[in-house]
């Protein structure tokens, strides 16, 4: 059963044909990887599906739903969940807290609830899993820190675990070994691993060949907007169209 | 944690000694002076309230107006239905709530710079509906002779007991705004002022929170503006005009709108600072201007910054001698 289903999907700036006729399927509890040279349209097609951006033409259906038209907070609460290429944080705010603010479905509250008090254990629970998570994800330590004081894989790692708070199905990532020393790229493929045991489908886009090759399950690579193939990673690492489109020539 | 520890109860005894001082202290005012701390208190109430929309990152130039909607509402329908003010208050604020819920739809399309003259507009468009309906909100001189409030044998038409029924709902209005920001909601709010699309990718409704913020702000505004017209018995239109707008956005930048008390301190000290120059009338507005100007060169932060710097220097210095 695939958990994410991409159909046709494409997108027009004007005259320029971003992604064209794009389709492939996510099956649940994979780690599935889109690579492709830059420009390749990777990152509108991961936009499109966490809802930041419109499509032409085309639908996506996240398990068997159609996300056309609904807002990313929408589409997230009913389990699609990105995260961002830069190190996109409440910066001012405490590693806990930036957790704490991932939780929203679970803590959300009204204004009556809020000033009677009503909501406590409510966010008792929200506290409690911001606890979960951030020991899932090694940070508890750093729980107090302000996240602009962190290093940067640790940055990542809790971009990883405020999307996590939110109990996705789906968690997209991108790039999200992007400037990483091979250290911090280890730990965080190692968290990848983890977060698919614990039954989350992952779904990224990322440049890293070692780190991709080793994680994934599944590959679509994308070439001008188009598939240019779908399969195993070793498939595809042995198709003669994906080393030409990385490696050029003819 | 304890929840009798000492800070708390430090809080609460300067809690219950600042009431004391604000009940004994209009005793020893002159009565225009009483008139001034009336109005000093409701203004608090202004800024508090004008807070809670600044906390998603979005000024609005509407919030004098929503205090216009509030006080026009309380003052048609004491005057013309000769309804109750224990009544037309609670209403005050619903109508400026369900105004704001109403602009909301319109306005928060907009964000920045845009939403900031998108609601200067819809607030001139509100107020020039009051001057151009006479019948039934009386045009440039507005509506005067609004009944005061009616207790036991109680006078209000005095401001000593006026003030006090001013300081008892403020009190609890600036308690409930205070409530709202520390809680989950003001979380959410200041993730949705500080990095909005992190917010809206963990499922945060960006746009339901915004127009939240500017609707409760909108409310508490309205209470203010029928506690306002009550107690001068008339209300026009110049009273909520862009003019006053301003003094509100001088109040929160010179205060410092960081915290939550930022605000209230900018509120009472350029208030008791114009008091003071009331003698020389026509220097009033430069002595604003430039203060409103000094604040912005050289303490960006506002008074509140002081405070805390003086905090943290203290703390430092404390740690170094123990």
């Amino acid at each position: 059963m695939a958990i994410l289903d991409v159909n046709h999907l494409t997108k027009r700036f004007g005259g320029l044909v971003a992604v064209n006729d794009v389709s492939f399927r996510v099956k649940e509890g994979d780690i599935h990887g889109l690579i492709g040279p830059n420009g390749a349209g990777k990152s509108t097609t991961f936009k499109m599906i966490a809802g930041f951006l419109s499509f032409t033409d085309g639908d996506v259906l996240f398990n068997g739903v159609s996300i056309r038209g609904k807002k990313p907070s929408r589409i997230a609460r009913s389990g699609v969940v990105r995260t961002f290429q830069e190190t996109t944080l409440f910066q001012e705010l405490s590693v806990f807290d930036n957790v704490l603010i991932g939780n929203h479905n679970q803590a959300k509250t009204n204004v009556f609830s809020a000033l009677m008090g009503f909501d406590e254990s409510k966010q008792q629970n929200a506290r409690e899993t911001a606890r979960e998570v951030l020991e899932f994800m090694s940070l508890w330590e750093r729980r107090d820190q302000q996240a602009s004081e962190l290093p940067l894989g640790f940055q990542r790692v809790l971009a990883v675990a405020v999307a996590l708070a939110s109990k996705p199905k789906l968690l997209l990532l991108d790039e999200p070994f992007a400037g990483m020393n091979p250290e911090e790229t280890r730990h965080m493929m190692e968290l990848t691993q983890k977060v698919r045991e614990s039954g989350i489908t992952v779904v990224l886009v990322e440049h890293n060949m070692k780190a991709v090759m080793g994680l994934c399950d599944r590959l679509t690579v994308l070439n001008f907007g188009t598939v240019l193939d779908d399969g195993t990673p070793e498939c595809v690492r042995n198709n003669p169209d994906v080393i030409q489109a990385y490696l050029g020539g003819n | 944690m304890n929840k009798f520890s000492s800070p708390t109860l430090q809080k609460f005894v300067a809690l219950a000694g600042l009431f004391a001082f604000l009940i004994v202290l209009p005793h020893f005012l002159k009565y225009h002076h009483q008139d001034f701390l009336i109005f000093l208190t409701i203004n608090i109430l202004v800024v508090v309230s004008y807070r809670l929309v600044t906390l998603t990152g979005e000024w609005s130039l509407i919030h004098a107006v929503m205090m216009g909607v509030g006080a026009y509402t309380s003052a048609l329908l004491s005057k013309s239905f000769g309804i109750s003010f224990w009544i037309t208050l609670p209403l005050a604020g619903v109508a400026a709530g369900f105004a704001a819920a109403l602009l909301s739809y319109p306005l928060f399309r907009l964000t920045q710079f845009y939403f900031l003259i998108g609601s200067f507009a819809a607030g001139e468009a509100i107020r020039l509906c009051w001057i151009q309906f006479i019948q039934p909100f009386g045009g440039t001189g507005g509506i005067s002779a609004i009944p005061s409030p009616e207790l036991l044998d109680i006078d209000f038409l005095e401001p000593i007991p006026y003030f006090y029924l001013v300081l008892i709902i403020v009190s609890v209005c600036v308690f409930l705004l205070y409530r709202i920001e520390k809680s989950r909601i003001g979380l959410t709010l200041h993730a949705v002022h500080w990095k909005a699309v992190l917010a809206e990718s963990v499922g945060i409704d960006t746009w339901n929170y915004r127009s939240l913020a500017f609707i409760t702000g909108s409310l508490f505004v309205g209470l203010a503006g029928a506690l306002k017209v009550h107690y001068i018995g008339t209300v026009a239109p110049k009273q909520f005009g862009i003019g006053f707008m301003v003094f509100i956005l001088i109040w929160v930048i010179v205060g410092g709108y960081r915290t939550f008390y930022g605000v209230i301190l900018g509120a009472i000290i350029l208030s008791v600072l114009d008091e003071v120059f009331r003698g020389v009338n026509q220097l009033r507005p430069a002595i604003y201007g430039a203060t409103l100007i000094l604040f912005i060169l050289y303490l960006p932060g506002g008074l509140e910054s002081v405070l805390r710097k003086i905090k943290f220097f203290n703390q430092a210095k404390s740690q170094r001698f123990t």
